[in-house]
């Protein structure tokens, strides 16, 4: 549940980026920091080690203004991927209102994808809640890939391996070029914001 | 109803901010690039009336993975590099012991396709040498190390690809790879060095009280 302050009519919304290490979570945080910096008027707080992975989390948070007499603040946060650091991904999920799973399209990724998915749901039942209710949407980044002759996987095949049962809006997208990160954003904002309206009553 | 319109008011209310905070943003990639742009509330209700057991099930099949290795993606198969770079940006992901040792196989495959250029072949060595450091020393490995892997090989790249480069060209973007090698390896020798005096000045100073015992 989101946290929400009564009397100063504000409402933090919690959104995390998960998925498999190396997938453009932080590069889709990095993306949206670089774009729209000046309008969203933040700071994006990164803590990166050993060869630049993210070892703790990235954190991007900003106002989107007053709905329905609240004010409404977002704040964006990363996971670390690599399978090693789970204690932080479950960390980081506490409090979580709404998850964007960033899979990576290459071929190679596939059972990554497949196990980060299972983790997302693993670490979300710790928490008791259900990655069937909770506000989702499915990002399959990297298409910019396939221009290189990289190997990736179609879309079918990942709606069928990702979603065929959560049924969540997806976006192909490539968090480098920018492809598709607002759409994504836009989406698990107002799914978000709609799921923590409905809550509220 | 008037909830309904409440509910409509709200999400026109968002998505009017959203456009504001985010405009310019990719609208037209996104008419290509939505699978499945459902309607958030109606993707809400769907799930909202799953049980709750869902939570616990094994929803995920990995043994679909094996089942369909055919309709792994599209590869473009005169790309010579194409398995290498898999291997490159898997090792950055994860240093398995399969991943290495196809890297490396891939390594020598190259080398013999490309024994007649030499500028090639020193990349293909300078790449290497890199993966077999990585394989003996895995995730301890110089941070530095998996940088200029990606580097070398991305340069390696544009040797490979690029149709009109010169010889000189060519030696040149080798030279600066190669002095990025020679400086990761004096870093990681200054780290063995520092390790081993400071492992010499604990084992003296564990000795030392003895001595005067």
């Amino acid at each position: 549940m989101a946290f929400v302050n009564l009397k100063n009519k504000e409402i933090q919304v919690k959104i995390v980026y998960y998925g498999p290490g190396r997938g453009g979570k932080t590069t889709n945080l990095e993306y949206i920091y670089k774009k729209f910096r000046k309008r969203i008027n933040t700071e994006m707080v990164t803590v990166k080690t050993h060869g630049d992975r993210t070892l703790f989390f990235d954190f991007l948070p900003f106002d989107i203004g007053v709905i329905n007499g609240y004010d409404v603040k977002i704040q964006l946060y990363t996971v670390p991927g690599q399978v090693k650091y789970n204690a932080t991904r479950r960390l980081v999920l506490r409090g979580v209102d709404g998850i964007v799973f960033v899979a990576d399209a290459m071929a190679v990724r596939r059972e990554k994808n497949i196990l980060s998915l299972r983790n997302l749901q693993e670490n979300l039942a710790n928490y008791k809640k259900s990655i069937f209710k909770i506000p989702c949407v499915i990002q399959y980044n990297k298409v910019d890939l396939l221009e290189q002759g990289i190997p990736l996987l179609p879309v079918e095949t990942l709606e069928k391996d990702l979603n065929n049962q959560l049924k969540r809006p997806s976006f192909k997208a490539s968090a480098l070029t920018g492809t598709n990160v607002v759409m994504t954003l836009k989406k698990i904002i107002s799914m978000t914001v709609a799921s923590i309206k409905r809550d509220l009553k | 109803m008037v909830d309904k319109n409440k509910d409509d008011k709200l999400d026109s209310e968002i998505a009017k901010r959203l456009d504001d905070l985010f405009g310019e943003g990719d609208a037209s990639s996104a008419e290509t690039g939505a699978i499945r742009a459902d309607d958030a509330t109606a993707d809400e209700n769907k799930s909202q009336n799953q049980p709750e057991q869902a939570a616990h099930d094994e929803i995920f099949e990995l043994e679909d993975v094996a089942a369909n290795k055919s309709d792994e993606g599209h590869v473009a198969p005169d790309y010579p590099l194409a398995e290498l770079k898999n291997m490159v940006l898997s090792i950055d992901w994860e240093i398995t012991d399969e991943v290495l040792t196809g890297f490396l196989t891939q390594i020598d495959s190259l080398k013999s396709t490309y024994k007649n250029e030499k500028v090639i072949l020193m990349f293909l060595q300078l790449l290497g040498s890199l993966g077999e450091y990585v394989k003996t020393n895995r995730g301890n490995a110089h941070p530095q190390t998996f940088k200029i892997l990606n580097s070398v090989f991305t340069r390696l790249e544009d040797v490979v690809l690029s149709q009109d480069m010169s010889a000189l060209e060519k030696k040149k973007i080798l030279r600066a790879e190669m002095n990025k090698y020679k400086q990761l390896r004096k870093q990681v020798s200054q780290k063995k060095a520092s390790a081993v005096s400071k492992r010499r000045a604990e084992t003296l100073q564990k000795k030392k009280p003895i001595s005067a015992c």
